[in-house]
């Protein structure tokens, strides 16, 4: 489903960082493990095609998704890639229903409410489908942030640090909604983190240096 | 979850922001369209109202306010003129003078005034008859079509007038009523306020009011010469043939005919034979017998003259002729108007330029607030990006937001600049007894609209811009 050839991003003229070749195939979870600095949220935004890296390729489904024009990649990224971030970002003057309705648009998609009820009540948040992200605790704002990046059913789910914010209880909890939303979808799952409590729960892991 | 909907959720979610730029755009856009309506109506006004008028001959004074008086009715006079001094304009032989309409004012009701005049006052304003006939007769008034609406007056109502062009009940003139025959049809122009009656009734109903008038014989003064009058009053006596007239003599008749009229007109008019009698005795004062060059010692306000031909060398130096050579003043309506547009105008320009300062400091607090806004969305514009966004749709989501303000505010400032003419319109109307029109639209408001558009736009393009190139890589590493 998603492969890497020599990735490599240059800060400036002197200072780049390479990463190491990977794959990960529909329905798997991989975790990436890494120190603070080490370029996690770089390769990040590079397999979700939000930065072109320097050299080399990102492959998925055997396609490399930099070759195209920008706004090609813009609707590929909005149909085919949900990201999970750290801070969970919202629109701030829409509900929580109403971003995921943005999310589906902005995708490509049409509006399907079903979609959205069942994402919201399968992640227990459906009772805060009409709140506004202000008014969501940290755990409730990061289960609304996977549903979106679930809504279009996409083909990768990136998650960059989903649980550094989150108590034991609920960084449980997010995970195994993560990969069980995942798996239901038959999508690729990577994980970037350095929270070493994921390291316990997933077996494919890689490091980086 | 469109684009659209959107802007319209990003804008209400900052509910004082957007109060402020609605405040300051609306202001901007409603004090133009105001000066616009303001502007074009009194503009209309005055041009409707001009009726083909090419010189007005009046007592020596202010030219502006014996215009403003005579053609628009919203000044006092400067006086009066003896008819006798005015001859040579009241000629219809005058070789180029085509119309000349003799005009007395000086007594009102209910604020309305009181306009002794000829029939050719008619034509000049282009009116008709809606109900009724014209006035014929001293006492009869023929009414505009506001003054029947305001003050209620229908055929055959009988009203006082007061000295004076104020509505003062302690002026009122209380032996001499006048009779609606009457009511003209709406024009437009400032007939529509008039009441309109024989210059006659104004020299009768004023003599009425000096005490020696009292009796008849200083009553008889005002009638033409007796040598004159009795041709006519002999005819008279051979159509009606078989009453008895001869016990009457005319002019007495005719002055306790005006002594009755306020209270016992109508058993007057219903006698039978006093009716036939007392139409008979005034036969001379219809209005079509009265020849004001007759009467060179009363008095008029004004004259209004239509050249025969405007481009005349003559014509044009008659204003300048009659100013040097005369005791009279003459002014062409034209360049007084435009002298009171120029005084006016420098107001009018001045509220303009605030008007325009008020726009542009509204677009600027419409950029500052999409600008800022920017900076706490910044995020959210990344994560739209993320979400498959083009750049050109951030793009277009400024523009939208600044667009909608614009369209939003230039509603509520032209709703808010028809609100204040219609308050506007009530004072003015109580004031000059002019009538505006609050709710006329104009296309000119069309073009506000693209106006304010087009501001809405400049003002959210460096915001937009500034969106459009979001590094979303970088804004969200930021962290």
């Amino acid at each position: 489903m998603l492969q890497t050839a020599e990735l490599e991003h240059k800060y400036s003229a002197n200072a780049s960082i390479t990463f190491p070749n990977f794959s990960c195939t529909a329905g798997e979870t991989l975790v990436i493990l890494g120190q603070s600095g080490v370029g996690k949220t770089t390769l990040l935004h590079i397999l979700g095609g939000l930065l072109k890296p320097t050299k080399g390729v990102v492959f998925i489904d055997g396609k490399d998704i930099y070759k195209g024009s920008a706004s090609k990649m813009d609707a590929y990224r909005g149909r085919n890639i949900g990201i999970v971030f750290q801070q969970a970002h919202f629109v701030q003057a829409l509900s929580v229903k109403e971003n995921l309705l943005l999310a589906q648009q902005m995708g490509g998609g049409t509006d399907n409410k079903d979609k959205i009820e069942e994402l919201l009540s399968s992640l227990n948040i459906s009772h805060k489908a009409d709140k506004y992200p202000e008014n969501l605790s940290q755990g409730e704002k990061q289960r609304a942030a996977i549903a979106r990046a679930l809504v279009n059913n996409p083909k990768i789910i990136l998650a960059d640090e989903p649980t550094s914010a989150l108590d034991d209880n609920n960084c449980n909890e997010v995970v195994q909604l993560l990969e069980q939303q995942a798996k239901e979808a038959n999508a690729a799952l990577i994980i970037v983190t350095h929270d070493n409590r994921l390291t316990e729960i997933f077996a494919n892991q890689i490091t980086l240096q | 979850m469109s684009l659209l909907r959107l802007a319209w959720k990003n804008i209400i979610n900052n509910p004082l922001n957007l109060l402020l730029n609605i405040v300051l755009f609306a202001l901007g856009v409603g004090l133009i369209n105001f000066l616009f309506m303001v502007n074009d109506q009194l503009a209309e006004k005055f041009d409707n109202n001009l009726a083909g008028i090419d010189m007005v001959i009046g007592a020596k004074g202010s030219p502006l306010q014996m215009i403003l008086c005579n053609m628009y009715h919203i000044d006092n006079p400067t006086g009066n003129i003896q008819i006798g001094k005015a001859k040579p304009f009241l000629n219809p032989k005058h070789p180029l003078i085509k119309k000349s309409v003799p005009l007395s004012i000086g007594d009102s009701y209910k604020g309305y005034r009181i306009v002794g005049t000829d029939y050719s006052i008619m034509e000049l304003y282009n009116a008709e008859l809606e109900r009724g006939k014209k006035w014929s007769m001293p006492l009869e008034v023929t009414i505009g079509s506001i003054v029947a609406k305001k003050t209620g007056l229908k055929t055959g109502d009988k009203f006082f007038s007061s000295h004076g062009l104020v509505d003062d009940e302690d002026l009122e003139h209380e032996h001499s009523a006048f009779r609606v025959v009457g009511v003209l049809k709406n024009t437009g122009s400032v007939i529509d306020q008039l009441i309109l009656t024989s210059t006659k009734s104004v020299w009768d109903v004023h003599n009425h009011d000096e005490p020696v008038a009292e009796t008849p014989a200083t009553n008889l003064s005002n009638a033409p010469p007796v040598d004159e009058a009795t041709p006519d009053h002999g005819s008279a006596e051979h159509d009606h043939d078989g009453h008895n007239h001869d016990d009457h003599d005319d002019k007495n008749h005719e002055h306790s005919a005006h002594e009755n009229d306020a209270h016992d007109h109508s058993t007057h008019d219903h006698g039978a034979h006093d009716h036939v009698g007392h139409n008979h005795a005034n036969e001379e004062d219809r209005v079509e017998n009265i020849n004001l060059l007759d009467y060179p010692e009363e008095e008029i306000t004004a004259i209004l003259i239509q050249f025969k031909n405007r481009t005349n060398f003559q014509a044009l130096n008659m204003p300048r002729n009659i100013n040097a050579n005369t005791d009279l003043q003459a002014a062409s309506p034209a360049i007084e108007i435009n002298r009171l547009y120029d005084m006016v105008g420098v107001g009018t320009r001045a509220l303009q330029s605030l008007a325009f300062l008020i726009s542009f400091v509204s677009a600027l607090s419409i950029f500052i607030s999409l600008f800022s806004s920017l900076k706490r969305r910044k995020y959210e514009l990344a994560l739209i990006r993320v979400l498959g966004g083009s750049p050109s749709k951030l793009f277009l989501l400024i523009i939208l937001e600044g667009i909608i303000l614009a369209i939003i505010s230039f509603l509520v400032g032209i709703l808010l600049s028809h609100v204040a003419m219609w308050i506007m319109a009530d004072k003015m109307s109580e004031a000059y007894k002019y009538s505006f029109n609050p709710w006329q639209w104009d296309i000119k408001e069309l073009y506000l609209l693209v106006g304010a558009l087009v501001l809405g736009f400049v003002a959210s393009i460096i915001p937009a811009f500034r969106a459009y190139r979001t590094d979303i890589h970088k804004t969200l590493s930021k962290i």
